[in-house]
């Protein structure tokens, strides 16, 4: 079992100090991919929450994972449950973002350059954005994307390197990249 | 080693390259090629950038894990305390002694038969308390 298991288990156990750490290394990241699934605040708020307060609560039977994607995973479908319960314009994969939930989205970006990064991302289409959320902001591995969204490893690879070069062209035109 | 295509750096950074010897070497030409080196830099940056956006969220409170399991840990306890409590009264039901069988008069016999011994003989099948007994004495004169 791995070092980041340990702090999990503690905080599992109630110490305060690795939970303020898990917190730490995982909350931001956990709003952000809740943020681009649902494009909403509340929604991405109450999605992260749930995934702490039910990784606190879960009996692992297994640390054969990462943390990162264990929550990875958590979050991203507590994120497309909120999705289909709030009826939003989306597709079974989630990630189909109104106008109205994509300036909301957008205003909680503090960074011009997030901006446009969010621009590229939600340029995507679904099976594109699914794939390059998890990898990046879910922390989930090859083999637990492909379990996740059902498909072979082989594609997620695939679709992971057609959505990056997409982004990087994106952000080559707006300047953002070199 | 040729020199390497960006398509195949970003395989190399994304780990879609898996093979531990290729990318050792590609590893080395990284280090020993600038071109390619520069490549492997940018896109690296680019991933960055790609995975770094932080949306502003609020300082939310998260649950204190120590209360959220002292709170179940009590509830627990009440509930478990409660249950018990009902199988003990159910057990203990029948621990309570009952009141003691009346003999009626008709089981009960005060006058030696004629022929034997007196005594009093009274039923084997219930026994009378001496307080019962002197009762229904009184009862009967």
């Amino acid at each position: 079992m791995s070092s980041e298991w340990d702090y999990f288990i503690r905080a599992q156990r109630g110490d305060e100090l690795a939970w303020r750490v898990l917190i730490g290394q995982h909350q931001t990241r956990l709003t952000a991919l809740a943020l681009f699934i649902t494009g909403s605040a509340t929604a991405a708020e109450d999605v992260v929450q749930e995934t702490f307060l039910r990784a606190i609560s879960a009996k692992i039977k297994s640390y054969t994972g990462t943390v990162n994607g264990y929550l990875g995973t958590i979050a991203y479908r507590l994120a497309l449950k909120e999705v289909k319960r709030e009826k939003r314009n989306v597709g079974f994969d989630g990630l189909t973002l109104t106008d109205r939930e994509y300036t909301q989205l957008d205003s909680l970006l503090l960074d011009e350059r997030d901006h446009v990064v969010s621009e590229a991302i939600n340029s995507l289409d679904e099976m594109h954005r699914a794939v390059l959320l998890l990898r990046f902001y879910g922390g989930c591995s090859y083999e637990e994307i492909a379990e996740l969204l059902q498909i072979a490893i082989g594609t997620v690879k695939s679709r992971l390197f057609h959505a990056v070069k997409s982004c990087r062209e994106i952000l080559q035109e707006k300047g953002i990249s070199r | 080693m040729n020199h390497l295509s960006e398509d195949q750096v970003l395989e190399y950074v994304l780990e879609i390259i898996d093979n531990d010897s290729e990318r050792e070497l590609m590893a080395a030409h990284f280090r020993l090629c600038p071109d390619c080196g520069a490549k492997f830099e940018n896109i690296k940056s680019d991933l960055d950038i790609i995975g770094g956006v932080k949306p502003y969220r609020r300082l939310m409170q998260m649950p204190n894990p120590k209360a959220r399991q002292i709170s179940l840990y009590a509830v627990i306890k009440v509930a478990a305390l409660f249950i018990f409590g009902i199988f003990v009264g159910f057990a203990t039901a029948n621990w309570i002694d009952r009141e003691p069988a009346v003999v009626t008069y008709a089981y009960l016999t005060l006058t030696p038969p004629s022929g034997s011994q007196a005594g009093c003989a009274v039923s084997d099948a219930t026994e009378v308390s001496p307080v019962y007994y002197e009762e229904i004495l009184k009862s009967q004169e």
